[in-house]
């Protein structure tokens, strides 16, 4: 299976997710330049003021340029909801491709497993780790991949076991390669596409996970920006100053929007719909 | 005949819904629900506003800072002979009107009760400071106890009259798990309101008490609701719904100022913000380094601006309005230049530019502990960082959950910590002689306050309190910001209104709605 | 029937488990610990905390109170909450039907536009039309509740007056059903609208799917309306899809609820889970996670009960 980039790009929703993404990326990537104003530095006697000139989005409770710390946010979100997504493709492409080979006893336990951690809301769990543990981004990153890695372990579980009966893996198998060598050279890159997909559309989930949890007051803690924990700030203050809220809460919609956009993209210009992600 | 009984009917069916039409409610918006209100066992200031409406204290403040009797029938001083000449005996003479919610009699049994329950060393109370120093309580008769100090101490009256006061009904709670009583969710007091019902999560209903000692309330529910935080009872209030509001944040001060039907009421407190200053940390056992941040932090700009302007910057350890304060201590005015000089001489340089000053090789690191989830405190810290880093430190926030703080501190793990002390009436220091959390060693000033107890004349107790105020500003042992004053919103259709230190709901039974 | 439903649910108990497990680890590994709320107060010695641990059997191997927690748990012991102080139990059952209303509110919002859309898109032969039905699907499930939850309680709450601000019921009025309906409305709403469009789309795809088989086709050469055939022929085909989808949003569904709990003020078991994890209490921390998990396992259940009546190929046995 691979990308077919022609249909890809010629899915206009797909593309103008890739831009809005790239983006954003870029704002974020480029933010100290974009913007006179530091994202920390605090400036109490212009608090709350709103959108001018000086300030296109306002500022907000310790009179810190909004925009700049909209931007610099994207940095920690879009990094940290990428490592997300990395962690828990990595977890669950090993743990998948391993219960899709081997079968047995192996694949019950892991089922099992992987059915066990669908049944809690993923975003329950991350609070309860959240919350007993002293936060930093890498924790963050692990809890949250921690916690999201099944879906992608049930998919690389499923193509794995319609690989493994293919005539090369047979032929492989027949030239006396190993288990690691079969599933590492053989199975896994086999399965990459739909990993792909799984990974891209992992990465919207995770941008709405963690500002969820920032929301709900388990993100990280100040005075690292995050557009969860922007939206969180601004809740106090959305009676005298809307557009704390809004604009963090416009940029989620449209990173995740767009994310999601990319990822159908992707799976239309894979060959194969796969219905699971 | 018929004409007759059809007016009759109208007459008793306009009597009846005129009867339910005048059930008169007042709403309490709180942004906090209590978990128990069985008081002491909870140190959550909002469970003990919402004490008030149910126990009653043997003496209460009033607005002008003096005592009054409310389970006691008199405020016992040395002329009346209610204190012994030696200052280690209390005689109190009780109300013999009282009666529990549930029709039992209150009696002196009650108060020593309350005492034992207090000091119980297997009960998770946490605060037991004054009332752990008396000896015995005696019960000569129904309406008399005898309170004995084995030293002289002058804080019985205001300990009675503070947070820690609520008498407990002895009838009900002997023998009980206290922990795990059902008094803690339907409590029964002598006070005012009884509870009627608690819909976790949503309100608290409490009838009047029409037998009440103190009069009959003229309200006949009052409803304490928890809207969901802060900024929902905000939305409540934006909405006119609710007569009270208790503990706003000050962002909600100038949120108020503006909404028509409201007034802000300051309720009186003896509480102020601080950073905790680890006294015995290797870099700030410096004199010089904690004055520097003293001159570098921009008390007055906070106060104006993320405290509202509601309140001055504090310099001494007790706040201005403390009848103890002492005015004249050093104020480390914001002065950055100063902060830098101070750190140069001691040798904090920042020798390869990065804007960290250095020694020795080692960075002029600060960690600030704080307790997560509120704006205030979130702001606050954030400033500070922001201002200490301009004069050369490299500071990082550490938050913690308010359940992890109070150890974390007496275990010394941290360096600053942002948060707030209350201090009662008649202050008992625990601060200082008890937690001692910012590691104060200076042991001239620490036997000073070892006198205040026993030094019965309030002249010589302020002179000593005001010497001591001097010492820890000269050691800058502490970083005080500003008082923390308890701000409520109350609406213009309720009279009789008045917060006093005895809390921000004490005197409901002389509300009116109008 | 009877036979499958048994094995389904003697099939969840091994998940029960390992999910008790998990979350006792997941509780209990972290530093610091239930006894650390005693160690709080200011006045308690270490040696009445190290006494409170000893008194909870916080010193015994995590195994042997595991075992200990896991067994009075079946018994309906779950431990006193240390805010409430009353059993946890009764406090996470106490808020559970809360939750209950919601999740079922925002579910029937979910599912009855979700059907309209669907309908429309797939009654529709513009191509732009389901283009945009795309679309708006995808944008629709991009948007944070607990953003536009809080932008309509703002809209329509504080500067319109319509709705009410929060919670289940007015202020200190007897509870009445209209009452709660009517304070369920926005919430539910919101929840709901995440899920009307993915629903929308699966719907539409569905129904697009169905209008292609061979006896539908059959019944257009009949002469039947376009609309009679979406309705009578394509319709039931949807069910079957549509549940499996059900079943694997349920954990998400119910994540959404605890957010909009959140926003909406909504006495539900989110908002618990959230206020007892800031005050530290375990036996409630415990028995919410515990609850929640249950819970999508028996929406798991009935999904594939259904799943059974609706297709019967499934064969019981």
């Amino acid at each position: 299976m691979t990308i077919r980039w022609r249909i890809f790009f010629g899915n206009p929703l797909a593309v103008a997710g890739l831009v809005v993404l790239v983006l954003l990326a870029l704002a974020a990537l480029f933010a100290p330049w974009l913007t006179p104003h530091s994202p920390t530095a605090t400036r109490p006697l212009d608090m709350l003021q709103p959108p001018s000139p000086a300030h296109p989005l306002g500022t907000d409770d310790l009179g810190r340029d909004a925009l700049s710390r909209l931007l610099h946010a994207g940095r920690t979100s879009l990094t940290l909801a990428i490592g997300v997504a990395a962690v828990a493709v990595g977890i669950g492409a090993l743990l998948g491709g391993v219960a899709g080979y081997l079968g047995g006893r192996a694949d019950g336990t892991i089922s099992a497993l992987v059915d066990t951690m669908l049944s809690i809301p993923a975003l329950a769990l991350a609070m309860v780790a959240s919350a007993f543990l002293e936060l930093t981004t890498l924790r963050l990153v692990l809890i949250l991949g921690l916690v999201s890695w099944p879906t992608v372990a049930r998919l690389v579980r499923a193509q794995v076991l319609s690989l493994k009966e293919r005539d090369f893996v047979e032929a492989a198998r027949a030239t006396g390669a190993g288990h690691v060598r079969l599933l590492l050279r053989h199975l896994l890159p086999n399965a990459v596409t739909p990993v792909i997909v799984a990974g891209t559309l992992l990465v919207a989930y995770a941008v709405l996970i963690e500002s969820a949890l920032s929301f709900l007051g388990f993100g990280l803690p100040p005075p690292t920006a995050t557009w969860g924990g922007m939206l969180n700030e601004a809740q106090l203050y959305y009676l005298e100053a809307p557009w704390l809220a809004v604009f963090p809460g416009l940029v989620i919609t449209l990173a995740v929007a767009a994310i999601n956009f990319m990822g159908d993209g992707l799976r239309e210009a894979t060959s194969g719909r796969t219905g699971e992600a | 005949m018929i004409r007759r009984l059809v007016s009759l009917v109208i007459a008793s069916l306009v009597l009846l819904s005129g009867v339910t039409l005048a059930q008169e409610r007042a709403t309490v918006l709180s942004p906090q629900e209590p978990r128990t209100l069985l008081p002491h066992l909870d140190l959550l200031t909002l469970a003990h506003e919402v004490e008030n409406l149910v126990f009653d204290c043997l003496y209460a403040v009033d607005a002008e800072g003096g005592y009054i009797p409310r389970l006691a029938g008199e405020v016992p001083t040395l002329e009346n002979g209610g204190i012994s000449e030696d200052g280690r005996t209390y005689t109190i003479r009780l109300r013999d009107d009282v009666s529990w919610q549930d029709g039992e009699p209150f009696t002196s049994d009650d108060v020593r009760f309350t005492w034992q329950v207090i000091t119980d060393p297997d009960l998770p109370i946490p605060a037991r400071t004054v009332w752990e120093d008396i000896q015995s309580i005696e019960t000569p008769d129904p309406h008399t106890a005898v309170v004995s100090f084995a030293e002289p101490n002058v804080g019985f009256i205001g300990t009675a009259a503070s947070d820690s006061c609520f008498i407990l009904p002895g009838h009900a709670l002997e023998g009980e798990d206290l922990v795990n009583s059902q008094l803690n969710r339907r409590p029964v007091g002598t006070g005012p309101y009884s509870l009627e019902e608690w819909a976790s999560g949503s309100f608290i209903r409490l009838a009047k008490n029409p037998d009440y000692w103190g009069g009959e309330p003229a309200i006949d529910e009052i409803v304490v609701s928890f809207p969901g935080g802060s900024q929902a009872v905000r939305t409540s209030l934006q909405r006119g719904e609710g007569e009270v509001a208790l503990h706003l944040t000050s962002a909600d001060a100038r949120f108020i100022d503006r909404l028509a039907g409201y007034e802000l009421a300051q309720a009186p407190d003896h509480a102020w913000w601080q950073f905790w200053v680890n006294n015995q940390d290797p870099v700030l056992q410096e004199r010089d380094v904690r004055a520097a941040l003293a001159y570098a932090l921009d008390k007055q700009t906070i106060a104006d601006t993320v405290m509202g302007g509601l309140v001055q910057p504090q310099a001494a350890m007790l706040p201005a309005g403390h009848w103890a304060h002492n005015p004249d201590v050093p104020t480390y005015e914001f002065d950055p230049e100063r902060a830098r000089e101070l750190l140069e001489q001691a040798g904090w340089v920042d020798t390869d530019g990065n804007g960290v000053r250095e020694r020795d090789g080692e960075a002029l690191r600060l960690e600030i502990l704080n307790i997560a989830g509120e704006a205030e405190r979130r702001q606050v810290v954030q400033i500070a960082q922001d201002q200490w880093r301009n004069v050369g430190f490299d500071v990082s926030i550490r938050e913690i959950d308010a359940a992890s703080f109070p150890p974390t501190m007496s275990e010394g793990e941290y360096q600053l910590a942002y948060g707030w002390f209350g201090e009662n009436q008649e202050p008992v220091f625990n601060l200082w002689l008890g937690t001692n959390w910012q590691n104060y060693a200076n042991e001239e000033a620490l036997a000073l306050l070892r006198e205040v107890p026993a030094t019965v004349d309030s002249e010589a107790r302020g002179e000593l309190v005001r010497r001591f105020q001097q010492m820890v500003a000269d050691d800058v042992a502490m970083l005080p910001l500003a008082p923390r004053p308890i701000l409520n919103a109350v609406s213009e259709r309720l009279q009789g209104y008045g917060p006093t230190l005895s809390g921000s709901l004490w005197n409901a039974e002389e509300w009116t709605l109008r | 029937m009877l036979i499958y439903a048994a094995r389904r649910l003697a099939g969840a108990i091994p998940r029960v488990l390992l999910i008790s497990v998990i979350l006792f680890l997941l509780v209990n590994l972290p530093p610091g610990g239930p006894a650390d709320i005693y160690a709080a107060d200011p006045s308690a010695s270490p040696q009445a905390v190290e006494r409170i641990r000893e008194l909870w059997g916080l010193n015994d191997p995590l195994h042997v109170q595991y075992l200990r927690w896991f067994g009075n748990m079946l018994q309906g012991d779950w431990g006193m909450s240390y805010r409430e102080r009353r059993p946890a139990l009764d406090v996470v059952m106490g808020r559970l039907g809360n939750t209950l209303w919601l999740t079922g509110g925002a579910l029937i919002v979910g599912l009855a536009f979700g059907f309209a859309l669907g309908l429309a898109g797939a009654w529709t032969r513009s191509h732009l039309g389901r283009a945009l039905a795309q679309a708006t699907a995808v944008v629709g499930m991009s948007v944070p509740t607990f953003w536009s939850g809080t932008l309509v309680l703002l809209f329509f709450s504080v500067h319109l007056r319509w709705i009410p601000a929060g919670g289940m019921g007015s202020i200190g009025e007897p509870f009445s059903l209209t009452d709660l309906l009517w304070h369920l409305l926005a919430p539910a709403l919101v929840l709901g609208s995440v899920y009307v469009s993915q629903w929308s789309r699966y719907i539409q795809a569905g129904l697009t799917g169905a209008m292609q088989n061979d006896y539908v086709r059959t019944a257009r050469a009949k002469g039947r309306t376009r609309g009679e055939l979406l309705m009578r022929h394509a319709l039931p085909n949807v069910a079957i899809p549509l549940v499996t989808v059900l079943g694997l949003e349920m954990p998400r569904l119910v994540a959404g609820a605890m957010v909009t709990e959140v926003v909406f003020s909504w006495p539900g078991i989110g908002r618990l889970l959230t206020d007892a994890l800031l005050g530290r209490d375990y036996p409630v921390v415990m028995g919410t996670l515990l609850v929640l998990a249950v819970l999508v396992i028996v929406a798991n259940l009935v999904t594939d009960l259904l799943y059974g009546l609706l297709d019967p190929r499934v064969r019981y046995g």
